[in-house]
């Protein structure tokens, strides 16, 4: 089960504005300066700390409302079967950017400095979608040219109850980048993410866009990813 | 000039709208008049920001220009009307729950609107509302909960102030990502916000401001 901890991730303000910023906030010099005052603070003291872990495995045989991997493990959760009905292994992966950004974003805004507190906030979403982004890929490459591998599918979207995140930790061997989940099922660092991705032939694709576009919170979630950029 | 001042707070103008407002103060304008433009101006904010033109960091900036309204008018404002707030508002993620960004903005939100918000944090028990509840008198609380996972964590502090015997003057308001009139009726909170304006709305409500 591979660890990754050599990917970089550098969120520019196109990726960043595509997360819930309007034209009136980056048209506004202050907002603007304030978000470059940001990346500056991001990458000159490393606030990014991106780690990956994952495992891949093989599936047994498809059972109700999921599948039976080798080892006798069980993965139930919403359509999987139906989403990835093709699938010759599950590959799960989970990957941070570490407690450092966040823990800043925080402090700001118990400062009183809300403003900058969410733009690094949004600065931190970025960067888990580029590293999950970065990840999907490096796993294909790693599985090789021959293998077909699906979008990603994660926890509370897509179809895969948020109760599937503990089974895709344990698959992922996240422990081994100091990720862990809450009492609540939460995710520890907050700016992380776990992924589910079917492998074997004719395994379906789709653009982060469009896996946005299907969210029920599609309407009003203010970290969606919007067609026009700025 | 109180449209002036609307029109630019509203459009997020920062300098335009403190140069208005040092203008109106040198010209002896009543404080408050100007407090009330402001207001107007962040009613339409909040409009632009439900009808999706504004985004959450427009919102923050504006009131984060409120806030700096605020501090330039706050020398010229009697005692009395300096310490007057809406009401009181007890705020945080519920039990089990970490997240604190959308919690973050409500109270900043609910501050610069002229509520006092007494924020505990992040993964806070039921008991610990209840005891500042019980400490402040407030009559609103606030519970955020970014997750499905949180509404049992409300329900359970919902019926912690219940238990309490405070429920009769305490209003119960709660917001996160997937709060629905589903989750609402679930956890017993009488009412539920979708963002930080409807936060806002809601408090003013409770208070017999809207």
């Amino acid at each position: 089960m591979p660890v990754i901890d050599d990917i970089h991730v550098e969120p520019g303000i196109e990726e960043i504005a595509r997360r819930g910023m309007g034209n009136a906030a980056l048209s506004r010099t202050r907002v603007a300066g304030l978000l470059r005052e940001v990346l500056e603070e991001v990458g000159a003291e490393g606030l990014l700390r991106p780690r990956a872990a994952y495992g891949e495995h093989r599936v047994e045989g498809i059972i109700e409302g999921g599948f039976r991997l080798q080892g006798d493990v069980v993965i139930r959760g919403g359509w999987l079967p139906d989403i990835l009905p093709r699938a010759r292994s599950l590959v799960a992966a989970a990957c941070t950017i570490g407690p450092a950004l966040e823990r800043r974003s925080s402090l700001y805004f118990r400062q009183g400095e809300q403003l900058k507190g969410f733009l690094l906030d949004i600065v931190g979403s970025a960067a888990v979608d580029l590293l999950a982004a970065e990840v999907c890929r490096r796993i294909k490459e790693d599985l090789g040219p021959g293998t077909g591998v699906s979008s990603p599918l994660s926890p509370g979207a897509g179809g895969l109850p948020l109760s599937l995140q503990a089974d895709l930790l344990a698959l992922a061997g996240a422990e081994r980048i100091g990720l862990r989940i809450t009492s609540g099922g939460m995710l520890d660092p907050r700016k992380s993410l776990t992924m589910l991705l079917g492998t074997g032939e004719g395994m379906p694709r789709w653009t982060p866009e469009e896996a946005c576009a299907r969210c029920p919170m599609a309407a009003e979630c203010p970290y969606r990813l919007r067609e026009e950029v700025p | 000039m109180g449209e002036d001042l609307v029109k630019a707070l509203a459009d997020l103008e920062e300098e335009t709208v403190m140069e208005i407002v040092r203008r109106r103060l040198e010209a002896d304008e009543d404080p408050m008049a100007i407090m009330e433009d402001a207001r107007k101006a962040m009613e339409i904010v909040g409009q632009r920001f439900s009808d999706g033109e504004y985004f959450i960091p427009e919102l923050v900036f504006s009131g984060e220009i409120l806030k700096e309204v605020t501090a330039l008018i706050k020398p010229r404002l009697s005692a009395s009307a300096e310490q007057e707030r809406l009401g009181e508002v007890v705020l945080g993620t519920v039990a089990g729950d970490i997240h604190d960004i959308g919690k973050d903005i409500v109270g900043f939100m609910l501050d610069v609107s002229g509520f006092k918000v007494h924020d505990l944090g992040v993964d806070v028990p039921p008991q610990r509302f209840v005891e500042k509840l019980e400490e402040t008198g407030s009559p609103i609380l606030g519970l955020s909960g970014f997750l499905t996972l949180a509404f049992d964590s409300m329900k359970q502090t919902v019926q912690a102030v219940e238990e309490a015997g405070l429920r009769d003057r305490v209003k119960i308001m709660i917001g996160g990502g997937q709060v629905s009139e589903e989750v609402r009726a679930y956890t017993g909170a009488d009412a539920f916000g979708k963002d930080a304006v409807e936060g806002v709305a809601l408090a003013r409500k409770f208070m017999g401001l809207a």
